[in-house]
């Protein structure tokens, strides 16, 4: 079983990989060396001579991310690791600017960080990757080399031994002791991968935190663009805003007015039919332009919420076209911005469900255990929702949920239920 | 007087169909863009245009492109458009062809049902109709030595309204005073802008163009 296993390992790919990327360990720590070497001499001179060096040494610079890029390239390819390129800041405005990304850049100095390990790491590598290998080889081809270039030796009782090892007094020079030596060279093969890997342990834990980008800027990335969904999602709700209120209230608000005018008029003619017919038909006007603001400012922010997640969920779970009930679990109230984003998510799932999952009924669980919240939407529909389908607009929901740290999750297998989960950090 | 509206939003084109028709006058047809409008206007003959200016597609100046289309087959065709605001480039490039039979309204200016049908008559006549909120924006935005500078407080008020349209009865009547001092401002405001002797109703015009910043060539 365990010998089975032991082959395996020694003939897989992974290893062939890990040992040729311990072979290069050393070639590559050389070149590594030769960078670090001359951009550590170039700064330390260049403290006395800035004028004239300072141009130089981004050079260099550039240089040591150029092989530290190699490095992680080659770790990419032979070690299955996935380490992506670091981004490098834009550059600021000015000197300190110009300074900031060529000289005083993260990326670079910590390029050079790893290439000054590079060196004695591939000897390591090197010496623990590669040479139990041949350690082993040699061991497994004792019984040849025996044959074939003996060594005679005469120990200390004059007796003549042909061997081509000894161990103190132990002659390896009958086959018996030969093959032995063969065995041992066998077990010493079987162990080599794991010497290999676990020489590479080093470099595996360096090389993103050296040579990736660094936690900063990849939170730095996502917060740019979280922060560019946010906008247009506002410009978005604005337009929207607009549209309505344009087209709709503000259009019948001067029907409303020419109405009113034209009763004005008819009241001077004294045509008092015709006025009291003009005057109903305002009023009823008037009534559905409160009804179409009231729509709108809900649409805004609902008069509902002031109470209270559960009270505004209920009020959503009322006018919900699915059956729905809700239970809420909250030991505070949250703060009222991730309010309203629970309230607008719960809104929105409801309507996608209505839509899309042919359910019967929906079940709206808010839990929360201090740090985060979680809304939870199980429907008993016919399922197959999913983040990227087209028109369901889990997609944006999920956008915006993650503009705020947080996570949507999608569990539906085709035929249901479904489960749709969206948590959100109380602190945002 | 027969009129064909051209307006997209139907709760304010069957506001406006209403109104005409009470106090008196006939629609031929309502339509909803400008294609429409120029089909309809062939096959009706109507008296006066009504229009809105933004409509579809584009919803930015298809009234006005309709507008100046229309007047280029016939010149005399009373055209009155409505705005939501003041477009005052649109308003200067239809002033550009000359000022009879041009209105441009802002459309809360039909809540008032008496002034509204002041100008549409007015306009139907040959004359001008601008709502004074075209005309102060125009004013305001003018790049020509303004006008209201040489003039006195008075001649400024009387400047306003004859820019507006109105004939000299109606700006006595709205600042109330008698007609003849209405045509003493007139004629001393005609001096101030150094207009040549010639028909009274030409130079009105170049005052109000002058005044407006849209004069041609200054």
């Amino acid at each position: 079983m365990i010998a089975k296993r032991a082959l395996r390992e020694i003939i897989a790919a992974r290893t062939w990989r890990e040992v040729l990327y311990a072979l290069l360990g050393w070639p590559l720590g050389m070149l590594g060396f030769a960078a670090v070497a001359a951009t550590l001499l170039l700064t330390v001179a260049s403290i006395g001579t800035v004028v004239v060096l300072v141009p130089i040494l981004p050079l260099f610079l550039a240089l040591d991310r150029v092989v530290a890029g190699l490095c992680r390239r080659t770790a990419n390819r032979l070690l299955g690791l996935d380490v992506p390129k670091p981004t490098r800041q834009p550059r600021g405005p000015g000197l300190l600017g110009f300074l900031g990304r060529y000289v005083a850049d993260p990326v670079s100095w910590r390029s050079v960080a790893y290439l000054a390990l590079r060196l004695p790491l591939g000897l390591v590598q090197f010496g623990f990757g590669v040479l139990p290998w041949l350690y082993a080889l040699t061991f497994m081809g004792y019984p040849l080399i025996w044959k074939l270039t003996p060594g005679h030796v005469t120990d200390r009782y004059g007796v003549r031994h042909s061997s081509a090892l000894q161990l103190g007094s132990f002659y390896f020079d009958t086959w018996p002791r030969a093959m032995l030596a063969a065995a041992f060279g066998a077990l010493v093969l079987c162990a080599c991968p794991w010497i290999t890997r676990a020489s590479l342990l080093i470099d595996r834990w360096l090389l993103p935190r050296l040579l990736g980008p660094s936690a900063s800027s990849v939170r730095i990335r996502e917060l740019e663009e979280t922060r560019a969904n946010a906008i247009n999602e506002a410009a978005a709700t604005l337009r929207r805003i607009e549209r309505d209120l344009h087209d709709g209230v503000q259009a019948r608000l001067v029907a409303l007015g020419m109405q009113l005018g034209r009763a004005e008029s008819r009241l001077k003619a004294q045509e008092y039919d015709r006025v009291s017919e003009l005057v109903r038909t305002s009023r009823q006007d008037a009534k559905e332009i409160i009804g179409e603001l009231r729509e709108l400012v809900r649409g805004i922010h609902p008069p509902a919420l002031d109470s209270g997640l559960e009270p505004a969920l209920r009020t959503l779970a009322a006018r919900s076209p699915i059956p729905a009930s809700v239970r809420v679990e909250l030991p505070q109230r949250p703060p009222a911005s991730v309010e309203t984003m629970l309230y607008f998510s719960a809104a929105e799932l409801l309507t996608n469900a209505g839509k899309h999952s042919g359910a019967s009924t929906i079940a709206l669980t808010l839990l929360s255990d201090g740090e985060r919240t979680r809304l939870i939407a199980t429907d008993d529909g016919k399922g197959g929702a999913r983040l990227d389908g087209a028109g369901t607009g889990l997609r944006g929901l999920a956008e915006r949920v993650r503009t705020v740290d947080g996570h949507l999750d999608v569990d539906s297998p085709p035929g249901g239920p479904t489960t749709i989960t969206i948590e959100l950090p109380i602190r945002l | 007087m027969l009129v064909v509206i051209a307006e997209d939003t139907a709760i304010l084109r069957g506001g406006l169909i209403g109104l005409l028709e009470d106090e008196g006058h006939q629609v031929a047809a309502a339509v909803a863009d400008g294609e429409a409008l120029k089909l309809a206007v062939a096959e009706h003959r109507p008296d006066i245009v009504v229009a809105d200016i933004r409509m579809p597609p584009t919803h930015t100046d298809e009234g006005v492109r309709a507008a100046l289309e229309l007047r280029s087959r016939d010149p005399k065709l009373p055209v009155l458009l409505f705005s939501q605001y003041v477009e005052t480039q649109y308003a200067g490039r239809l002033l550009a062809g000359g000022s009879a039979g041009i209105g441009y309204l802002l459309k809360e200016r039909v809540l008032d049902v008496k002034d509204f049908v002041d100008a549409l008559e007015r306009v139907a006549a040959g004359g001008t109709a601008l709502d004074p909120e075209v005309v102060s924006q125009l004013v305001g935005a003018s790049r020509a030595t303004s006008v209201a500078d040489v003039l006195s407080p008075r001649e400024r008020e009387v400047m306003a309204l004859m820019a507006e349209g109105r004939s000299n009865s109606a700006i006595a009547e709205a600042l109330f005073v008698t007609e003849r001092a209405v045509e003493k401002h007139v004629a001393n405001i005609f001096t101030k802008l150094d207009l040549p002797v010639s028909a009274a109703d030409h130079r009105r015009v170049l005052a109000v163009l002058r005044y407006l910043g849209l004069e041609q060539g200054r």
